[in-house]
């Protein structure tokens, strides 16, 4: 097996927030997919087997927590680490998603860097 | 306005928020590429008022909707003293932003906070009456709520304001 680049997908219904995601990740030396909606993203999960899903929670069709439960449903994609975008205000969100087996949770607004950090220390402790 | 649309507005208005602040991020990184001095003090600029921006978004959603994050505060600490022995339980960003608002409005030079029959008060000795102007009329309301958050109460004489604030909050 070739040493090759973690694969990362990011999902966000926002363009520019998607986008910011992105170049953040690609500039960090990932591989990345993009999703615009929740369905996307858990097609892009089942089929490109990413290392980790970075899945915003207010998504249309799927929210992320509904993409996060399918991947943790299923024997084939249970081992995928996620991190939740959430809002500030969607705290529900959070302990629902924690709940579901989120890895972690980043809040909007959020650092790029930051994100990239989280990103880092999670697929370190694998 | 209804909680759920606050929720909603609040949402509609930290997205672009999010998206502004993290590209700017990436901006001052260097990354996409060198900037100027003058680019670079300019994005400083655009970055504190998105900034402030958001702050707003959480205020407004705030006086609408008062929430507190409440662990132990010590009251001085949070009045911008130094470390103190009174202790309240509260939410330390809000009580911050509370003696803050007053400092400011009155353009207080000084803040004592003290014990006082079984609660906590905090004078501020300002120097002028509050203005009448739009943010200081802000600034006083978002005061008032946070002290009404807390079970407390703001009180004004002249240009001196106190703020109870009892020391155990009342399960609700």
């Amino acid at each position: 097996v070739t040493e090759e680049a973690p694969v990362v997908l990011v999902a966000d219904d926002d363009p520019d927030l998607r986008g910011l995601v992105v170049y953040r990740l690609e500039r960090a030396g990932y591989r990345v997919l993009e999703a615009e909606n929740g369905e996307e993203a858990l097609r892009l999960a089942r089929e490109e087997r990413p290392d980790i899903a970075v899945l915003d929670v207010m998504m249309p069709r799927l929210t992320g927590v509904d993409v996060l439960r399918a991947l943790r449903a299923d024997d084939e994609t249970r081992d995928t680490r996620v991190i939740l975008l959430t809002a500030k205000s969607q705290e529900q969100d959070v302990s629902a998603g924690f709940g579901a087996g989120a890895d972690d949770y980043v809040t909007k607004p959020f650092s790029p860097t930051e994100l990239q950090a989280r990103i880092a220390a999670i697929l370190a402790r694998r | 306005m209804d909680d759920e649309l606050v929720g909603i507005v609040a949402h509609e208005l930290r997205t672009p928020l999010a998206a502004i602040l993290g590209y700017v991020e990436e901006l001052r990184s260097g990354d996409p590429g060198p900037l100027t001095q003058e680019q670079a003090q300019f994005l400083e600029i655009v970055d504190r008022n998105a900034a402030r921006l958001l702050g707003l978004v959480d205020d407004v959603v705030f006086l609408e909707q008062p929430s507190l994050q409440v662990a132990a505060v010590d009251l001085s600490r949070a009045a911008g003293l130094e470390d103190g022995d009174v202790t309240v339980e509260g939410d330390a960003a809000r009580l911050e932003q509370l003696v803050q608002s007053l400092v400011s409005v009155t353009e207080a030079d000084a803040v004592r906070v003290e014990s006082r029959d079984g609660e906590a008060v905090v004078e501020v000795d300002g120097t002028v009456e509050p203005a009448s102007t739009a943010r200081a009329r802000f600034q006083l309301a978002l005061a008032r709520a946070i002290a009404t958050a807390h079970n407390g109460v703001v009180e004004r004489d002249g240009t001196t304001f106190r703020v109870h604030i009892p020391f155990a909050q009342e399960a609700a």
